[in-house]
């Protein structure tokens, strides 16, 4: 598998897909600063809702306004993970395809197996359906 | 070089580390695969301390980041300048022509996470055959299948383990171990 190259994967995929990448987590700084754009509001309680998730990944640092920055890199991906979840269910979204682009090998296998039932829930009550980048095409993830 | 044992404080990230052994570095070939949880500091370990102590010693490495995307932009404009013709060269090959440009100063090599863009290190190891003594390979996958030639390096797992928290600070071990039952 080459490097996965965003403008590769929006010709390939996007209108499709929802692309959660890597390299390109976030627009702002911040969860509450992204909840505000994506939202077009500030809404303390889905950043909260986020942050409670976020603990249970061991991320006790977490707050609305820490800046992305300052995480590590697989914590940032757990938190692109669990952002688009809330958004999904906050705005009442089903059937979304989640392609996910060099984020699952980012996070640690205990973590991978916490996001793993979050997203089975999330299938169960959204329909949401997940996949990745493999050579050719994509993989859709099994989900437990 | 030797990173010897002791607390490497990084109080801006948040993080203690306790390295109960020494880390020899570009002496005999080892390679050190690097695992633990997230947020536990081993991208800041390599960063703050073991970079901070190649640029101390003069010792040169090379430094592929978890953000590969940025750092790719930085190789095609560097290899550019250089003279390189590097128009339509995809993100493989561009790393390769940096390493045979850059490389073969270099004793030390650090690879954070590069195997979720590349799975196969086969090629990228033969490249540096010649000359890199010391890998640090940072994997939250399975790393039988990134190791260097074990004929040649002896291969260490540094395990990133919380010990505890002090406030806003982690401490955390870092355990070395054999990576695969002998």
């Amino acid at each position: 598998m080459a490097v996965s190259d965003i403008k590769t994967l929006l010709n390939a995929y996007d209108g499709q897909y929802l692309i959660l990448d890597y390299n390109h987590l976030f627009v702002s700084g911040s969860l509450r600063e992204e909840v505000w754009l994506l939202r077009r509001a500030d809404e303390p309680a889905l950043v909260s809702e986020i942050l409670e998730a976020a603990r249970t990944f061991g991320i006790q640092e977490a707050s609305a306004e820490k800046g992305f920055d300052t995480y590590s890199g697989g914590q940032q991906a757990i938190l692109g993970c669990l952002l688009v979840m809330a958004l999904i269910r906050a705005g009442g979204v089903r059937g979304i395809k989640l392609l996910l682009s060099n984020v699952m090998d980012s996070i640690s296998g205990e973590n991978r197996r916490r996001l793993r039932v979050l997203f089975t829930e999330m299938a169960a009550s959204h329909g949401l359906r997940f996949f990745t980048p493999r050579e050719g095409g994509l993989r859709e993830l099994e989900l437990p | 070089m030797m990173i010897p044992p002791g607390r490497y404080p990084v109080p801006e990230r948040g993080l203690d580390f306790d390295l109960p052994d020494g880390l020899a570095v570009s002496r005999d070939p080892v390679c050190y695969l690097v695992s633990g949880d997230n947020g536990f500091g081993k991208t800041t370990f390599l960063e703050k301390v073991v970079i901070a102590a190649l640029q101390k010693e003069g010792l040169p490495f090379l430094y592929l980041g978890q953000d590969i995307r940025t750092q790719l932009y930085t190789l095609r404009a560097l290899l550019s300048v250089r003279g390189a013709a590097v128009s339509g060269v995809d993100d493989e090959r561009l790393v390769e022509m940096w390493i045979a440009r850059s490389g073969p100063a270099a004793d030390v090599f650090l690879l954070d996470e590069y195997d979720k863009y590349l799975p196969d290190f086969g090629t990228l190891f033969r490249r540096c055959d010649a000359f890199i003594r010391t890998y640090f390979i940072v994997s939250h996958l399975d790393p039988a299948h990134i190791r260097p030639d074990p004929e040649r390096f002896r291969h260490r797992r540094l395990h990133f383990e919380l010990a505890g928290r002090d406030g806003a600070v982690k401490h955390i071990r870092i355990r070395q171990e054999e990576p695969w039952p002998r």
